[in-house]
Order: C-alpha cells, then sequence, then structure tokens
C-alpha cells in the first residue's frame, strides 16, 4: 500500500494528500477535544474524579472479581456491528470507480448500501427499544 | 533465505487448525472451547487468503470476509450462553451439564 | 512492489427479473423486519409477532406458487440456483414453519415471557432463510452462509426458555458440536479452493467438473469427508447425532418440531444437490470416486438408521423418542440419496438417479406431516397436563379420543403402516433400493429389520393411550393445535389415496439446475412468461 503511494507520489506529490489529510484529522481529533474540553468543561475536583480511570470499575480490590454483565452485552453488541464494518471495504473498493464512470450502477450501488445499512439500523433500533444500552 | 510459498501459508493455517481442534477435544473450560473454534476458523481464513493468492482470484478474500462475520456471530452467540450458564452453575466445566441422558 | 495481479471484478447489481426467483426469500427477510419493528406499535407484542410472522411467511408461500420454478437457471453470478427441486422444497418447508407457528399459538403462547416474541419469531424466519437458501445454493461460499445462517437461530431457538436448565445445556451441546463441526467444514472447503481455484459448483470450469476429469486424491477426500461432517450434523447422521435427543428434549416442543423436519429436510436437499452435480459431472459412469462415495452413503445411512432406532427402544420421554425416531428417518433418507451417486448400476443413466430424487422429495413431503401431527399433539398433552413421560399417556384413548386418534395416525405413519401416506413412502424406498439391485440388496435387509424393530416401540406408544387405563381427568385441547392434528392425520390419509398425482408431482420437481438442464428448461420455461 505505502509502496504504491510512494510509486506515484514520485510522479504527482498530489498522492500523498490522502494521507496527509487523515493525519491532520486524527491529530486534530484527539488534540481539539482535550481543549475543548479543557476550555468548555466544568472544572470540579472530588475523590471520585481523583481516582484512576479504569472503564468505570472501581479500581481498587481483587482483579478477578466479576465484572457486571451490561459489559459483555455491550461487547457483544459492539463486536457484531463492529464486524459488518468489514462488508463496506470491498464495497468501497469499487464505489469511487463507479461513481466516476457509469453513474446508473454507481446510484445502484449506493441504494444497496443504503438497505444493508438500513437492516443493520432495524436491529439496532430493535436493541435500543430493549433497553439493552440502559445501564441502570 | 527462501521466500515464502504457498506451503507455508498451509502449514501455519493446519497448525492453528489442529491446535484448535485438539484443544476443543481436551479442554473442559467453555470459554476455552469457544476460543478454540474460534482458532480452527482462523486456521481455514489463512488457507483461504493463502489459495486465493495462489489462484489469482478473489474468491479466497472474498470467502474470508465471510467466514470472519460468521465466526464473530458464533463468538457472540456463545458467549452470551455462557453468561447465561454461568449465571446458574456458577462454573465453567463443560462437564457440570449433564442432565440430559440416555 | 507486490500488487496482487487481479483485475477487481465488475460489481454487479441484481436486476427484478434475478431477484424476482427468490421472492420468498425476500417476503422472509421483509416478515423479520416487521416482526422487528412490531413491539415498537403493540403493547403486547408476543401475538402479534405471531401473526406477522404468519401473514409473511403465506406471502411467502404464495410467492412459491406464483413465480414457480424459473427455467434461466443460475442467479447472482451462479451463487444461486432457482431449479424446481429448490422451488420444490421452499414450498414445502413454508407449509410446514406454518404448521410451526400455529403450534406456537396452541402450546407455548401463553407461557412466554411478554416480549420474548419478537426474539424468538425473528430467529424462526431467520433459520427458515437459511434452510430455503440451502436448497438453492450452488457455490460453496453461499453453501457455508446458508448453513450457518441456519444453524445461527436454532442454536438460540434449542435455549430459548431461559429458566430450564435443561434448555440451556441443549443449547450448549448444540452449540459447541455445531461450531466444531462447521468449522471442520470449512476447512475442507477451503481445501477444496486450494485444488481447484473456483467456489462454483456446477458449469464449466466448476468443481464437480474438474473432479471428474482429475480424479480422486487424498486432499480431496478429506474435503469431502469434512462436507459430509458439517451436513451430517444437520442430517443428524450417526457420529454426529448426539445433540439431536438433548436438543429436543431440551428446547420447547415447536422448536424440536421445526428442527426434525426443516434442518434434516434442507441438509438432505443440499446433500442431493451436491452429490448429484458430482455424479452427472462424471456422466454417472462407474468411477471409483462415485463408487467410494455411493458405499459411504449407504453405509452411513444404515449405521444411522439402526442406531437411531435401537436407541428408541428405551425411551421414556415422548420427546426424545421422537428425536431418535427422526434420526431413524434421516437413516432412510441417507440410504436412497446414495443411490443418486451409484457406480455400479444396472442402467447407468439420468432417470434412476432422478427417480431418487423423487422418492426422497415424496419421503420429506410425508414425513413433514407425520412429524408435525405428532409433535402437535405431544405438546398439546404437554400443555394440559405437563408431563412429557409416555407413561403419562395411560388412558389418553379415554381422556382425549381426538388426540389419541391424530397421534395413533401419525406413528403407525412412521412406522409406514398401510392406511397412511408413511407407507407408500417405505415402499417407494424399498422398490429404488430394490431396482438398482447388487449391494443395494443389504440396504433393503438393514432398512426391513428396522422397520419391524421400529414397530415395537411406536406401537408401545399406541398400547399405553388405549390399553393401560387411568383415573385421570379427560384432557380438552386447544382447538386450534387440535385443528392442526386433525388436518396433519388427514392429509395423511389423503396422501395415500392421492399417491399417484403427488408422486407424479415429487417427479416433476425432481430435477436439479446444471444436472439435467436440457429437460428441465423445456419443461418449465415453456410455461413461464418471458421477465
Amino acid at each position: 500500500m505505502i509502496s504504491i503511494l510512494a510509486q506515484q507520489a514520485a510522479q504527482s506529490p498530489s498522492a500523498w494528500l490522502p494521507v496527509v489529510l487523515l493525519i491532520i484529522i486524527g491529530i486534530g481529533f484527539a488534540a481539539g477535544n482535550l481543549i475543548l474540553s479543557i476550555l468548555v468543561g466544568p472544572h470540579r475536583t472530588g475523590s471520585v474524579k481523583e481516582t484512576t480511570y479504569e472503564s468505570g470499575m472501581m479500581p481498587i480490590g481483587d482483579a478477578r472479581r466479576r465484572f457486571n454483565v451490561r459489559f459483555y452485552i455491550v461487547a457483544m453488541i459492539f463486536l457484531v456491528f463492529d464486524v459488518e464494518i468489514v462488508f463496506f471495504y470491498p464495497w468501497a473498493t469499487l464505489f469511487p470507480h463507479e461513481l466516476a464512470t457509469h453513474t446508473p450502477l454507481g446510484l445502484q450501488l449506493l441504494i444497496e448500501a443504503i438497505v444493508f445499512v438500513g437492516l443493520l439500523l432495524v436491529a439496532y433500533f430493535y436493541a435500543w427499544g430493549k433497553g439493552v444500552f440502559r445501564w441502570d | 533465505m527462501t521466500e515464502l510459498a504457498l506451503q507455508h501459508y498451509l502449514g501455519v493455517g493446519a497448525i492453528l487448525f489442529v491446535i484448535g481442534l485438539i484443544g476443543f477435544m481436551t479442554r473442559r473450560n467453555l470459554i476455552v472451547m469457544f476460543l478454540c473454534t474460534e482458532l480452527m476458523f482462523q486456521g481455514v481464513a489463512i488457507n483461504l487468503i493463502a489459495f486465493g493468492r495462489y489462484h489469482q482470484n478473489l474468491a479466497g478474500q472474498a470467502f474470508t470476509v465471510f467466514v470472519l462475520v460468521i465466526a464473530a456471530a458464533e463468538a457472540s452467540l456463545a458467549l452470551g450462553l455462557v453468561v447465561l450458564l454461568f449465571r446458574q452453575k456458577n462454573t465453567l466445566d463443560a462437564d457440570a451439564w449433564r442432565e440430559l441422558r440416555g | 512492489m507486490n500488487t496482487l495481479p487481479v483485475a477487481i471484478g465488475l460489481p454487479y447489481v441484481p436486476d427484478w427479473g434475478q431477484l424476482r426467483a427468490f421472492a420468498p426469500e425476500l417476503w422472509l427477510i421483509a416478515a423479520i423486519v416487521a416482526v422487528l419493528l412490531t413491539p415498537f406499535f403493540v403493547k403486547k407484542p408476543n401475538a402479534a409477532c405471531g401473526w406477522v410472522a404468519l401473514v409473511g411467511l403465506l406471502a411467502a408461500l404464495v410467492s412459491v406458487f406464483v413465480v414457480g420454478v424459473d427455467g434461466t437457471g443460475e442467479h447472482f453470478r451462479g451463487l444461486m440456483v432457482a431449479d424446481p427441486v429448490s422451488v420444490f422444497w421452499k414450498g414445502l418447508l413454508l407449509m410446514f414453519v406454518i404448521g410451526i407457528v400455529l403450534m406456537w399459538f396452541s402450546t407455548t403462547a401463553p407461557t412466554m415471557h411478554q416480549g420474548d416474541g419478537p426474539e424468538f419469531f425473528t430467529l424462526l424466519l431467520g433459520a427458515t432463510l437459511g434452510m430455503s437458501l440451502m436448497a438453492s445454493t450452488s457455490n460453496l461460499l453461499m453453501l457455508v452462509i446458508a448453513v450457518e445462517l441456519a444453524s445461527l437461530p436454532s442454536y438460540v431457538l434449542a435455549g430459548f426458555r431461559k429458566t430450564h436448565l435443561a434448555g440451556a445445556e441443549a443449547s450448549l451441546k448444540y452449540i459447541l458440536f455445531g461450531a466444531a463441526t462447521s468449522s471442520i467444514m470449512v476447512y475442507g472447503l477451503s481445501m477444496l479452493y486450494g485444488l481447484y481455484g473456483t467456489l462454483q459448483i456446477d458449469g464449466p470450469g466448476g468443481l464437480a467438473q474438474q473432479i471428474a476429469t482429475s480424479g480422486g486424491s487424498a486432499l480431496l477426500w478429506m474435503a469431502i469427508f469434512s462436507l459430509i461432517v458439517g451436513l451430517g450434523f444437520k442430517i443428524s447422521a450417526v457420529p454426529f447425532h448426539f445433540w439431536c435427543p438433548d436438543v429436543f428434549e431440551g428446547a420447547s416442543i415447536e422448536v424440536s418440531a421445526f428442527l426434525s423436519v426443516a434442518s434434516k429436510g434442507a441438509g438432505l436437499v443440499l446433500l442431493m444437490r451436491v452429490m448429484m452435480s458430482f455424479a452427472s459431472a462424471q456422466a454417472y459412469e462407474s468411477t471409483p470416486l462415485l463408487n467410494h462415495l455411493a458405499v459411504l452413503l449407504g453405509v452411513l445411512g444404515a449405521i444411522t438408521a439402526t442406531v437411531g432406532n435401537t436407541a428408541a427402544f428405551v425411551q421414556r420421554n415422548i420427546k426424545r423418542l421422537l428425536a431418535y425416531s427422526s434420526i431413524a428417518h434421516a437413516g432412510y433418507m441417507l440410504c436412497i440419496v446414495s443411490l443418486l451417486v451409484r457406480g455400479p448400476a444396472v442402467k447407468a443413466d439420468l432417470d434412476l438417479a432422478s427417480t431418487a430424487a423423487q422418492v426422497v422429495l415424496f419421503y420429506l413431503a410425508v414425513y413433514l406431516f407425520m412429524n408435525l401431527g405428532a409433535f402437535t399433539v405431544a405438546g398439546l398433552i404437554e400443555r394440559e397436563t405437563g408431563t412429557e413421560r409416555i407413561a403419562d399417556y395411560a388412558g389418553m384413548g379415554r381422556r382425549s379420543p381426538l388426540m389419541a386418534f391424530c397421534l395413533s395416525a401419525c406413528l403407525f405413519s412412521l412406522v409406514g403402516l398401510p392406511p397412511f401416506a408413511g407407507f407408500v413412502a417405505k415402499v417407494n424406498v424399498f422398490w429404488a433400493l430394490m431396482q438398482n439391485g447388487s449391494w443395494w440388496w443389504w440396504l433393503v435387509g438393514v432398512i426391513g429389520v428396522n422397520t419391524v424393530l421400529s414397530l415395537y416401540y411406536y406401537v408401545r406408544v399406541i398400547k399405553v393411550m388405549y390399553l393401560d387405563d387411568s383415573s385421570s381427568a379427560p384432557i380438552w385441547p386447544h382447538p386450534l393445535g387440535a385443528g392442526v392434528a386433525v388436518v396433519c392425520a388427514a392429509i395423511l390419509v389423503f396422501m395415500l389415496i392421492a399417491f399417484g398425482p403427488i408422486n407424479r408431482l415429487a417427479g416433476h420437481y425432481s430435477h436439479f439446475y446444471g444436472v439435467d438442464q436440457t429437460t428441465f428448461t423445456a419443461e418449465f420455461s415453456s410455461s413461464q412468461p418471458p421477465p
């Protein structure tokens, strides 16, 4: 991947542009959030806030204790939806090319992706309605 | 130093698969047993990718995507079931469940 | 520089003509979405979801009749086919699942936890979708997806009664065996892909044809064995049958009934398709590969039938008894599948092979109603008395004459006794095996002995119902379920009377795409309007 890019870059330096853009967005997102939370967020301290952050668990005690079962449910939902993303990779390698050449096929591909995401959304809304994302 | 050829990839795939199979048959901890089936699926995925490269077509890669998704779906189902079972008996030993016989 | 020198394929968007042949599957998907959205509009969603699922299944069934067989054959670039066999199976499957939903209304519905309905029907319809896709796969990738789509919801359905300890254990055993066998199957299929470089089964350059030209090898046998492991698990052929009785006992009754017919039938249809492709690519010659395959399947079928029948002897639970009986019936059907690939045949031509397919399809049609009826009665009795033990059926002939009669009819039919359609199905099996002669006579003997053995344990249930008496109160079964049971018993009698036309119908639909393509395009595409 990098070597292909390097070869293209020898001919036209602008081929690196997407990579540069990605790096800028990545750094910008992280830095922007940090700065924003410092500027906008309220500054209150307390004994809870001083503790080490451990994904919402109390960091003190035996490490081998049982986790709340909600962790597993959220992890499973995440696993399933995360893996569906894998289907977008083959789609994404074809879509820009088709969009650039003949439009009707590009539109149909877009509709296919929308149907796919729509079906996933139905499952997501069902899980939401079922109260899977409620933590209390 | 020789080039990596097809058989090396197949070797890794076969080793993963066999480790998974042996682990599945010998271990009695539920989570480890499910991990072993995942290992078997990963062996398959390596096989498919290697064959796809060897035959110069994309069918193997397409297959791999689906194998990964199937493995993930199976894992999430299995983990859900393990949580359910653990709540009932407070153990992960597969031999603890032997109500159904005959 | 290490780029993959393959052209990225042209993207493929199916047009309406391609999708039309799979209208039943599209209706099932629509029904799944509708079931998932139902709880947002209804306060108590269980019964509502049942009705939504019923409507979706009916629409799918109607679309099977409307669309019928598509003469164009391959769809989605050869991933799937819509040939006569798959259409016949889809019709059977959808009818059966409608029966299952009606059974749910009359047995489990009142006790199911409010709010579990949407999940139950999503899983049921999802498994149905996978099982109907299994019948029309012509590609290894589609094969794996269809098998998993049928398996994964079944695992959850098996353990759906969350408070039942036995249900959770059954589900655990099912998913453990299932995950292991499916990974073995996929490993073997990856070897098949490695050997021949294609995932396509039929057609020029497909797997079947390349196997025919290159002959057998150790790796090929490994791949075939692993395929049989994966499909044998779905069919519950003998070394892989352990899940079957446990799951049937642990799951609620309509799930057991669903798995007993749908899972096995789909596995058998898929196995038939693969074997038929192998055999036709080798022109039904007496090649060593086909000979060995036929012996392998025949022996597997004989062992499966024998183990199922002998284990059924000692069962005291009606669901376990029916589980072992379903294993035995899967064995009979496997024996017939071995005819598809028979090597040293008397007359090596397509006719006998498609006769074998016809026998299996007819058997499946009869088996469907026998099992639906028997399970429905067992479910109704369980709902009224809370027992699954056969001993508690004492006096049923007096306590509920109608139920006792329906169960007796289904059990007689399962044995293969004359007033019911099970008789002609069994006769068909014997006739097809005898026609082939040679070592198939052994299978005739094994199935004959098995039939006599099975008579004992089926009749024992009937004896308990009519001859043993008890002082227990009479039972008034739920009318809907009683209706299903009576209809099943009536259909069993009707199928014996109308044996000729129904058998011809099965024969008409016993053609596989890519095998006798000319026959079926001539027969079916003429009746279809051009797309």
